[in-house]
């Protein structure tokens, strides 16, 4: 226990040492791996779902059998966000697969030319964005209300012909007693890997410290999260809440303000979503409020399977 | 008196014919405009070969833009203009490097002030600023707009090689919109 304290000191402070230079590359799991999460605020680390491989890989332990999830949003009717999970419980531990992409298409390559004297500019062509990681996950229990989850990440972009890819590391502690439970993750830890592209260029990854904690009063889960990243100053803070009545057992109301970076500057958008419970089978609805003049608020959708 | 009533009846019916004319030729003349303003986008030639008088002027009809002659009776003056970009949007380069920046450009039906808000791939705005009306940026009558981003503008801070998406506001519609890819 001492030494995994001391392990999780370290990495934090790798998140608390900034530098500039080199940007960081996309996470595409920044915009959260459910409707749940993102409903939740962006906090991570207390679902009982396979998507667990995209936040916390210690969250597996909550796993029974098996879990599958899948999720999917389209946002500014541009960009298309598509994940899909599995884990299994075995006597050796937890493993989980996971697949998330953000996808957009008709991406215009400009060119200019004079007309009657003024310079314009056009399209040449349009080509097509992809952008993918893929997540092997494995988690054991340190002791019964303690476990640990690692996961190997594989990235990879296509912007047209430009390719990227690179491979990184996340590890992950939860901690339970009851009424609280305690999330930590590290995401990306291996600070010196890099992603690499066909044009030589490389870009560093997020190195990222998420510390959470879920308190449960009765029918309520309040939860709270602070995300430090290696290039960042200031932290994001998050909070949730979900409500499940019990005299509904069935559904799951959510709420949650979380922050985002807008380049140096801290933003904040408030969230919120429903959940249906139905024989193993989890649907999620997720709603999120947004500054864009043409979509007053993003909607997501997910659904998992577990038996 | 017969012949008195024979000779409304006729009047209205004729009448009511030319109504309906007229509201299937505005109907059809709508969509000949929009197809033409359509095909008048996308044609690289049209562009080149239109005097730039005829092209600053441009004409309103169902929202959609169509040439017109210079002396046409119909040309609005720019101060009623209704507030649109006229064309497309595209920024030069793209993709481009963030450090090389790019070029926002765009033309406006009349001078406007405007705001240029930048979304992330995670649909959060980013970054923003605001023109005058009358500043570059901000200017209508025929001008093209061209209005830089790069490192510049985001302070030097390293951005992901990603895509982003702008769009141009003004009183808090969106006129137009775009994107850009960024390439490390």
């Amino acid at each position: 226990m001492r030494k995994t304290i001391l392990a999780f000191s370290l990495l934090l402070s790798l998140c608390s040492w900034t530098q500039a230079g080199d940007a960081d590359a996309l996470l595409v799991t920044d915009l959260g791996s459910s409707a749940r999460m993102i409903a939740l605020g962006g906090i991570e680390g207390f679902t009982w779902t396979s998507n667990a491989v995209f936040e916390n890989p210690a969250s597996l332990a909550k796993i029974k059998k098996h879990s599958i999830s899948a999720f999917t949003t389209n946002l500014m009717d541009e960009v298309t966000y598509i994940n899909l999970s599995y884990a299994t419980r075995t006597k050796y531990g937890q493993f989980g697969l996971g697949y998330m992409s953000a996808s957009v298409s008709d991406i215009p390559e400009t060119g200019e030319r004079e007309v009657e004297g003024q310079t314009r500019y056009y399209a040449i062509r349009y080509f097509d964005y992809l952008d993918y990681l893929a997540k092997f996950a494995y988690q054991f229990d340190l002791k019964e209300n303690l476990h640990i989850g690692f996961t190997a990440n594989y990235f990879n972009s296509r912007l047209d012909d430009l390719r990227g890819s690179g491979v990184n590391a996340d590890v992950g502690l939860l901690w339970t007693t009851y009424p609280w439970t305690v999330s930590a993750t590290a995401k990306n830890v291996i600070i010196n890997f890099q992603k690499e592209y066909t044009n030589d260029a490389t870009e560093n990854f997020p190195t990222q410290l998420l510390l959470g904690t879920k308190y449960e009063f009765r029918d309520v889960d309040l939860m709270a999260q602070v995300k430090k990243e290696r290039l960042r100053k200031t932290p994001l803070k998050a909070f949730g809440v979900a409500f499940q009545p019990s005299w509904l057992p069935f559904l799951k109301l959510y709420g949650g303000y979380k922050e985002y970076y807008a380049i140096r500057d801290v933003e904040s958008s408030t969230t919120l979503g429903v959940g249906l419970s139905i024989e193993g089978v989890d649907f999620e609805y997720g709603y999120e409020a947004s500054a864009h003049p043409e979509f007053d608020n993003y909607n997501y959708f997910s659904i998992s399977v577990n038996f | 008196m017969n012949v008195l009533v024979a000779v409304i009846a006729a009047l209205f019916l004729i009448n009511t014919s030319i109504s309906a004319a007229l509201t299937a030729d505005k109907a059809s003349f709508g969509s000949f405009t929009k197809r033409h303003a359509s095909v008048y986008r996308s044609n690289s030639l049209p562009e080149q070969t239109l005097d730039s008088q005829v092209y600053s002027r441009l004409n309103y009809f169902h929202g959609k833009i169509t040439p017109m002659a210079t002396d046409s009776p119909l040309i609005k003056p720019q101060s009623s203009a209704k507030p649109a970009i006229i064309g497309d949007i595209f920024n030069y380069p793209n993709p481009f490097r963030l450090s090389e920046g790019t070029t926002l450009g765009y033309e406006l039906s009349k001078d406007l002030d405007i705001e240029i808000e930048i979304y992330n791939i995670r649909g959060q705005r980013i970054w923003r600023t605001a023109i005058e009306a009358g500043e570059e940026g901000g200017l209508g009558e025929g001008h093209y707009n061209q209005v830089p981003f790069g490192s510049a503008q985001v302070n030097g801070f390293p951005l992901p090689s990603t895509i982003y998406f702008y769009v141009i506001k003004h009183q808090g519609k969106s006129l137009g919109k775009g994107k850009m890819a960024i390439i490390p």
